[in-house]
C-alpha cells in the first residue's frame, strides 16, 4: 500500500511537471502514454511478481 | 465431370440468399436504406471486435483509437486533398496500420484486465491528441465537405462489399494459424493444452509440417521432439521455445528444467495447488516425483509421503523433504498412506503411469482429495475403480502435462527457489559423457540415477 500510494504521489509529480513543460493542453496525452508503456513493463505493477 | 457436394451447395445458396437480402434495400426508399447502413455497419464494427474479442477472448477497448483515427485521416484528406472518398479510405485505412504495429508491442504483452486497462488509456491518449491538435480541429473537429456524387445505391453496394470482405476475412483468420493462436490464447494459456501440442511434441516436426534438418540423402530428419529432440550436440529450435534464464548452476544442470522437473513441480504447485499444511502422497520418486516432493515443501505441505520400491530413492527423497517414506515391496500402501494422514491424503500423485499405481494413488484419498496423474502409459491403457467412491468422496483425478506451467514464468521461478536453497534439484543429476550413454540407460532403468544428464565435452 505504501507503494501504491508513493508511484500515485509520484506520477502526480510527474504530470506537473510534463504540463510546465509541455503545456497542459497534452497533458493527459503524456501521462496516458506514460501508463500504457509502464503497464506494459511492469503488468505485475512496479514492485509486483509475475504470476 | 465436377459434382458439387451437397453442404457446399447449401452453403453457396445460403450466401447467395444473405447477398440478394442485403442488397434488396437498393429498391426500397432511402429510409429504409439508411436503416439496412446503419445495420451493416454494425456488422464491420462487430467483426472487428471479433478479432480480439471474439477469437481471443479479450476485452480490448482500444478499437475506438483506430476507427477514429482512421477517421480523422479520412476527413483530413478529403478536405486538404480534395481526393474521392474511396482513395481517402484506403489510404486511411493503410495509414492505421503503422499506429496498430506500434501500438501492439506495447498492448499485446497485456491480457485480461490489464488488457482493458491498457487499450482504454491508448483510446483515451488518442483522444488526448486529437482535442489539442490543431491539424485535427481541436475539439471542433472537422466538417467534411457532403459530396454525393458516387450516389446513395452505389455507396450502399460498396457498404455491402466490405461486410463481405471483413466477413471472408474473420473467416479466414478463425481457420488460419493466426486465427487458432487467438483462440488458444482465449481457451487457455497453458501450451501443454494447445490443440496442436501433440503434433508439435510428438510428430518432431514445425507446425508446417517441415523439418529443420536432412540427411546426406536430402531426406527429412524429425529432430523436433518436444521442440528440441536429443542425444545430439546441436539443436535448431523456435526462438519461442527459449526462456531467459540466470543462475549460478551450469547450462548442463538446466536441461532437465525443460520437462520432467517442471513437470513434477508444476503438478504440486500449478495444478493441484497444494495448500499450506495439506497432506500429499507422492507414488514414484524419480526426477519428476522427487521434483515434487521439493515443490510440496515450497508450498508449506506438513506431511508428504513418497512411495517407491527403490530404497535409495526413497533415501534421497527424505533427504529432499519428504516427510515419511513408504516402500511398497509387499505392503498394502494404500493402508500406510491412509494410516499416516490419518484417514487419507488431501492430495495424491502418480508419477508412474501404472494402472494398480494410480488406483492406489486416488484409493489413498481422502474425501474431496485430488488426485493427480503425470505418469504416461500406453495409449489405450484402462483403469478400473469404484465409481461409488468417486462420487460419494467428491474425490476428483486430474491429468496433468507439463506440470501446467508457462515454462517463461515457471522455470525462472523454480531457479529462484533453487538459488535460495528450497529447490535442491541438482541433487538428482548425474553426469555421464556421451560415449557412455548406454551406462546411462542402464542406471536409469535400474533405478540407480534419477535424472541422467549426457555431456559432450
Amino acid at each position: 500500500m505504501t507503494a501504491t500510494l508513493g508511484v500515485g504521489i509520484a506520477y502526480g509529480g510527474v504530470e506537473s511537471i510534463v504540463a510546465s513543460v509541455f503545456g497542459g493542453a497534452y497533458r493527459d496525452f503524456y501521462m496516458y502514454w506514460l501508463f500504457v508503456i509502464a503497464l506494459a513493463l511492469r503488468p505485475q505493477g512496479l514492485f509486483g511478481r509475475r504470476q | 465431370m465436377t459434382v458439387l457436394r451437397p453442404r457446399f451447395l447449401t452453403a453457396g445458396a445460403a450466401c447467395a440468399a444473405a447477398l440478394a437480402v442485403a442488397l434488396s434495400p437498393i429498391l426500397a426508399g432511402a429510409a429504409v436504406r439508411d436503416v439496412a447502413f446503419t445495420f451493416l455497419s454494425f456488422v464491420v464494427l462487430a467483426q472487428a471486435w471479433n478479432l480480439i474479442g471474439g477469437f481471443g477472448g479479450q476485452f480490448s477497448l482500444g478499437n475506438s483509437a483506430f476507427v477514429g483515427f482512421g477517421a480523422y485521416v479520412t476527413a483530413w484528406l478529403l478536405i486538404n486533398f480534395a481526393l474521392s472518398p474511396l482513395a481517402a479510405i484506403a489510404i486511411a485505412a493503410v495509414t492505421v496500420v503503422p499506429l496498430a504495429l506500434l501500438l501492439s508491442f506495447a498492448l499485446f504483452r497485456l491480457h485480461g484486465a490489464y488488457l482493458s486497462v491498457g487499450s482504454l488509456a491508448v483510446s483515451l491518449a488518442v483522444i488526448a491528441w486529437m482535442e489539442n491538435w490543431s491539424v485535427t480541429g481541436a475539439t471542433q473537429g472537422l466538417n467534411i465537405p457532403f459530396d454525393r456524387s458516387l450516389g446513395d445505391e452505389t455507396v450502399y453496394v460498396l457498404t455491402v462489399a466490405v461486410v463481405v470482405a471483413v466477413t471472408l476475412a474473420a473467416w479466414y483468420l478463425s481457420r488460419s494459424d493466426f486465427g487458432l493462436c487467438l483462440q488458444a490464447v482465449r481457451d487457455g494459456e497453458l501450451p501443454a493444452y494447445c490443440d496442436a501440442a501433440y503434433p508439435l511434441n510428438f510428430l518432431a516436426q514445425r507446425a508446417d509440417g517441415t523439418c529443420a534438418t536432412s540427411d546426406a540423402d536430402g531426406r527429412s530428419i524429425h529432430d523436433q521432439f518436444f521442440g528440441q529432440s536429443s542425444l545430439r550436440t546441436h539443436a535448431i529450435v523456435n526462438a519461442r521455445n527459449v526462456v531467459r534464464v540466470r543462475s549460478a548452476l551450469s547450462l548442463a544442470a538446466l536441461g532437465p528444467l525443460g520437462c520432467g522437473i517442471s513437470t513434477g513441480a508444476g503438478a504440486v504447485l500449478n495444478a493441484l495447488r497444494v495448500r499450506q499444511g495439506a497432506s500429499i502422497a507422492i507414488f514414484g520418486t524419480g526426477a519428476v516425483g522427487l521434483s515434487a516432493v521439493m515443490a510440496a515443501c515450497i508450498a508449506g505441505a506438513t506431511t508428504i509421503v513418497a512411495v517407491d520400491i527403490v530404497p535409495s530413492r526413497l533415501e534421497l527423497a527424505l533427504e529432499l523433504g519428504a516427510t515419511h517414506a513408504v516402500d511398497g515391496v509387499g505392503r498394502d500402501v494404500v493402508a500406510a498412506v491412509r494410516d499416516i494422514t490419518r484417514g487419507g491424503a488431501d492430495y495424491s500423485l502418480d508419477c508412474t503411469g501404472i494402472p494398480r499405481v494410480l488406483r492406489a494413488a486416488y484409493a489413498a484419498l481422502r474425501t474431496r482429495g485430488r488426485c493427480g496423474l503425470i505418469g504416461a502409459a500406453a495409449a489405450g491403457t484402462m483403469v478400473d475403480f469404484d465409481m461409488m467412491e468417486l462420487l460419494n468422496g467428491g474425490r476428483s483425478i486430474v491429468g496433468i502435462i507439463e506440470g501446467d506451467s508457462n515454462p517463461p514464468l515457471f522455470i525462472p521461478q523454480l531457479l529462484e527457489h533453487n538459488a535460495q536453497g528450497r529447490f535442491p534439484f541438482e541433487k538428482l543429476i548425474a553426469y555421464y559423457p556421451f560415449a557412455n550413454l548406454a551406462d546411462a540407460v542402464h542406471d536409469a532403468e535400474s533405478g540407480r540415477s534419477v535424472k541422467p544428464v549426457l555431456t559432450f565435452s
